[in-house]
């Protein structure tokens, strides 16, 4: 008898396809129900999988804290920078000795205290855990005060708005090149497949740099920078949703091309494999239309396929990192970059946890999603369990 | 099937027609002067904060403007000594906020003597101050302390960029916000309470994101009735994560206002704004008027860099117009060795050109050599000083070379730090590098992350330094630089070098002296022969003692495009010093030069005034 699938557990009145397992839910009550839901293997993976995301932001916002406590300097310092030094009348320029070193370590010690950088560094860390559960992380220096969470907030949704769509549409693009190359060896498919390659290897900041000058300088098919024309005010005009998706273009363009390849070369791979695998050849011979082939290579193809999204993903969010920077969108990667130039430290932490989270959350996601699709790895759970 | 197909027709008549019906908001570009250059993002008007946005300086007002070497009035119509002790101001009686208060002399006396003494601005301006006093609701006067008379300092926190905030408001908003709520309290121009936003200048924000902010003119603006509205109906600033971006931005047109780094700018000609692209001296070399000055910092702390004949040897080693075309395409000028530009108001008047001539470097490796002949001698490919002290501040000197007679250190190798990204400065090391070399001293550079070489200079943990922060040229003046640069506290964003240092006054006596100097500087009377002559020995010690070695003029990145916009200042329209948009410390200045522009595109005639390369 197969297992009881996962999901029944979570409705355990339900009249189910499964008779006995909902008679035994029914008869040995919620309670048992519960018990039982837990030790479902994949429940049981799930929570594994969990505790072990969970690990790793606990360890990843631990290092994001650390990391800038531990370069050399004082934010505080940084912000006592003056303006324009040297000048009449302005921050620390007609001032000499007088009155200047005593004001000068007041105000330090007023805003160090502000910041709770007079504290302990332990002290400082259980304060951070504190902040991050109410969802407060700190201001930002770079964006005058403003909160980080509601900076970081809104590039998140620049940079999902990129990463999302390229990695679908790399992800069905590759694949179909990769297959539809491999099976046919040769003509466009192949050149298109070796095309994706090239761009693959590429180093992605210069390859970006360069369709950046081809594309919108030279050519001008597309603008140079930003999200949208600056004598636009944002709106949900249709003229102004028209402007961001000329200005969106680019960005996309970029990974793309650059995103493709990684999943042709697995596809194409993995498809010589199938097609030349006993199954295939046994139908062959048996006179199964080559379509009919290609259709069942291909599924099977595509399962180690799934497994790369995780890597693919991770390696999404530094490459989407770059081109923003280069084309100016102001997603996570824009924002870290303006963190580390003003050395806003509270916004520097708050980009880089909010990266640990998309690609340890985006990680959980792939690995739940890859135990749906594929039945040998959920028979894998089941076996373990 | 039919229920999925209504769903997406509804979704579509939503997704499409909805925008279709909303109407664009469009800002047409010749209604508005895009600026770029300053470094802080938009979000916070609040000039007393960290991280002031760019439109503050244009919604908030100061009461006074420099304009080469003169005060001009903005809020203030005038401002003078009553006796030492004593100075007088007088508000303009048209002088309004937005909710049509006047501005009185309450308002400013809360500005100066409540506000900034609580922050990193005026500093050693209370100091200084005995007492502050309303005669009227636009007159007030200023009572100095006895030791301070005619205080160059209290003069230049007058008649400087500090903006001045509505008492009335101002207190509402501490007794909301609380200590300290400048610098948190983000004065949101557009979520906040209506009755808060009051201010009194010609502008307010009217758009923001982390790429740029938009001003839009404020039609009932007081100064209309003295100046007339200024001509933009709109005021932008963009920022750019990159140079290259910004300068593309430029080339374009999408940029009026400059204040980026543009190598070779004789070659945007061929852009599409070249036609209207113009620089301070009109296409000519070296295009940009004298910034602030790129210096070698020297560590006194550490023997020898604090030998005066040291840095004299260095300064003769230098190629310095090589340096200069190979960093900066040449813009960049041989500094003083008094420092001050001449380009300056007071450096034209006060510059003593007895000791320039004097004392002033050149590139000369023979003479580099000759003068580090005189004080060492060479031992296995180094120099070693023929004698030095047993002790300085507190360290004993090493002998390194027990076998020769004498105390003897040897020159380096040592390194020099200077911030990664900073690619001018970064080649200028190299090339440092390079021409000390020649004469025998090997130097390091080292690259490193700002955080971390500021985190070295304020700890005085660094052996050579390539600086180049703080004002300069047009608006510099000997008070206000010397003091930035050779007084106070190393540490404290002050005094780099640690030449003078308060826990070793004595070492050397001249810092000391010089410190001295400075201060009885402070309480002279400007245009007074006592001033001249303190003036001249300060640059005299300075000439001697060369305790950085100031190398260049940083060019001052003020360039402009009058594609839309013209009657930018020039040397052949110098309405204006050259004012780039980051030019915050003189707000006053900055506006003026906005109310000035006028409509319409003019080109640059290529002919009376074609490119001149400068190599």
């Amino acid at each position: 008898m197969s297992p009881t699938p996962f999901w029944l557990f979570l409705r355990p009145e339900a009249k189910t396809v499964n008779d006995a397992a909902a008679e035994k839910v029914k008869v040995r009550g919620v309670l048992h129900g519960g018990v039982a839901f837990f030790a479902h293997p994949f429940v049981r993976f799930l929570v594994s999988r969990g505790t072990f995301y969970l690990l790793a932001i606990v360890a990843g916002f631990t290092m994001t804290f650390f990391i800038p406590r531990l370069m050399p300097g004082n934010p505080v310092d940084m912000m006592l920078r003056p303006a324009q030094p040297g000048l009449p009348g302005l921050a620390g320029g007609a001032s000499p000795a007088v009155g200047r070193a005593a004001d000068f370590a007041r105000i330090r010690a007023a805003l160090e205290e502000f910041f709770g950088l007079d504290k302990p560094l332990h002290q400082q860390y259980l304060v951070f855990w504190q902040r991050l559960f109410r969802g407060d992380l700190g201001p930002s220096f770079a964006f005058s005060m403003q909160p980080v969470a509601e900076i970081v907030g809104r590039a998140l949704l620049f940079t999902l708005v990129l990463v999302v769509p390229v990695l679908l549409l790399s992800f069905y693009l590759g694949n179909y090149i990769g297959a539809s190359a491999a099976i046919s060896q040769r003509g466009v498919s192949s050149l298109v497949y070796y095309g994706s390659l090239f761009f693959a290897q590429m180093p992605f900041y210069w390859f970006a740099m360069i369709l950046s000058f081809l594309l919108a300088l030279k050519a001008g098919l597309f603008p140079f920078y930003g999200w949208h024309s600056p004598e636009l005010l944002p709106n949900w005009s249709l003229s102004f949703l028209m402007n961001v998706a000329w200005h969106y273009a680019l960005p996309f363009l970029a990974l793309l091309i650059g995103s493709i390849g990684t999943w042709t070369v697995g596809m194409w791979s993995m498809m010589l494999y199938e097609m030349r695998s006993d199954y295939i050849l046994y139908c062959q011979q048996l006179g199964f239309r080559k379509r009919t082939l290609k259709k069942y290579a291909k599924r099977n193809a595509m399962l180690p396929q799934y497994t790369g999204f995780n890597l693919v993903l991770s390696g999404l969010i530094g490459q989407t990192v770059i081109t923003e920077v280069v084309f100016g969108w102001p997603g996570l990667g824009s924002l870290g970059y303006r963190a580390i130039l003003s050395r806003d430290y509270p916004l520097l932490m708050g980009t880089f946890l909010v990266t640990v989270v998309v690609v340890l959350l985006g990680n959980f996601l792939m690995d739940i999603l890859y135990g749906l699709i594929d039945p040998r790895i959920r028979t894998g759970y089941v076996e373990r369990g | 099937m039919k229920v999925s197909w209504h769903v997406t027709v509804c979704l579509l008549v939503l997704g499409l027609g909805i925008p279709a019906m909303a109407q664009p908001v469009v800002i047409p570009r010749d209604e508005i002067v895009w600026a770029g250059g300053y470094w802080t993002l938009p979000g916070n008007w609040n000039p007393l904060g960290w991280g002031t946005a760019w439109g503050t300086f244009f919604m908030y007002e100061p009461l006074f403007a420099w304009v080469h070497d003169k005060v001009v009035g903005i809020i203030g119509e005038s401002i003078a000594w009553v006796d030492p002790w004593t100075i007088e101001i007088k508000i303009r009686d048209a002088a309004r906020w937005s909710d049509g208060k006047p501005i009185t002399a309450e308002d400013v006396i809360y500005t100066f003597d409540y506000l900034y003494p609580r922050h990193w601005k005026n500093l050693g301006y209370d100091a200084r101050r005995e007492r502050s006093e309303a005669l009227s609701e636009k007159v007030l006067r200023i009572y100095l302390k006895k030791e301070f008379p005619y205080s160059r300092v209290v003069w230049g926190a007058l008649t400087g960029g500090t903006l001045i905030l509505p008492k009335h408001i101002w207190t509402e908003i501490e007794a909301v916000h609380g200590f300290p709520y400048e610098w948190v309290y983000n004065n949101d121009w557009r979520p906040i309470k209506p009755e808060w936003r009051v201010a009194s200048g010609m502008y307010f924000p009217t758009a923001a994101t982390p790429e740029y902010e938009i001003l839009m003119r404020n039609e009932e603006w007081w100064g209309k009735a003295v100046w007339g509205l200024p001509q933009p109906k709109y005021l932008g600033h963009r920022f750019f994560a990159t140079n290259y971006a910004a300068n593309v931005a430029f080339e374009r047109g999408d940029l009026d206002w400059s204040g980026f780094y543009y190598p070779r700018i004789w070659e945007i000609a061929t852009k599409p704004a070249g036609p209207f692209v113009n620089t301070w001296t009109m296409r000519k070399p070296p295009y940009f008027a004298h910034s602030s000055v790129v210096e070698i910092v020297f560590n006194h702390n550490i023997y020898p860099l604090n030998e005066p004949w040291l840095h004299h040897a260095i300064a003769y080693a230098l190629n310095y117009r090589d340096i200069s075309i190979v960093s900066v395409s040449g813009y960049v000028e041989q500094a003083l060795v008094t420092r001050i530009s001449p380009q300056s108001a007071e450096g034209a008047k006060l510059t003593d050109w007895d000791i320039v001539k004097s004392h002033q470097p050149y590139y000369d490796p023979e003479k580099a050599i000759a003068i580090l002949e005189e004080y060492c001698f060479r031992h296995g490919g180094f120099w070693y000083t023929k004698d030095a002290p047993a002790v300085w501040r507190g360290t004993p000197v090493e002998d390194m070379l027990p076998d020769v007679p004498g105390r003897n250190v040897r020159l380096g190798p040592w390194t020099m730090i200077v911030p990664y990204g900073w690619t001018d400065s970064m080649m200028q090391t190299v090339l440092f590098q390079r021409d000390i070399g020649e004469i025998g001293i090997k130097v390091e550079p080292v690259f490193l992350e700002f955080g971390t070489y500021t985190a070295k200079f304020m700890a005085m943990d660094f052996q050579l330094m390539h600086f180049c922060m703080g004002g300069g040229g047009y608006d510099a003046t000997f008070h206000g630089n010397y003091s930035w640069n050779y007084t106070g506290t190393p540490g404290q964003w002050t005094n780099f070098s640690g030449w003078y240092h308060p826990d070793f006054p004595g070492e050397p006596p001249s810092a000391q002296e010089f410190v001295a100097l400075l201060d009885q500087l402070d309480i002279t009377a400007e245009g007074t022969p006592e001033e001249k002559v303190l003036v001249s020995k300060l640059q005299e010690i300075l000439a001697k003692e060369m305790p950085t070695l100031p190398v260049f003029y940083n060019a001052y990145w003020y360039s402009f495009s009058q594609m839309y916009w013209h009657n930018w200042p020039t040397l052949e329209n110098p309405y204006l010093q050259p004012l780039a948009p980051w030019a915050v410390a003189n707000p006053g200045a900055m506006q003026i030069l906005v109310r000035s522009l006028k409509k319409g595109a003019q080109p640059i005639p290529a002919d009376e005034y074609p490119w001149v390369p400068a190599f």
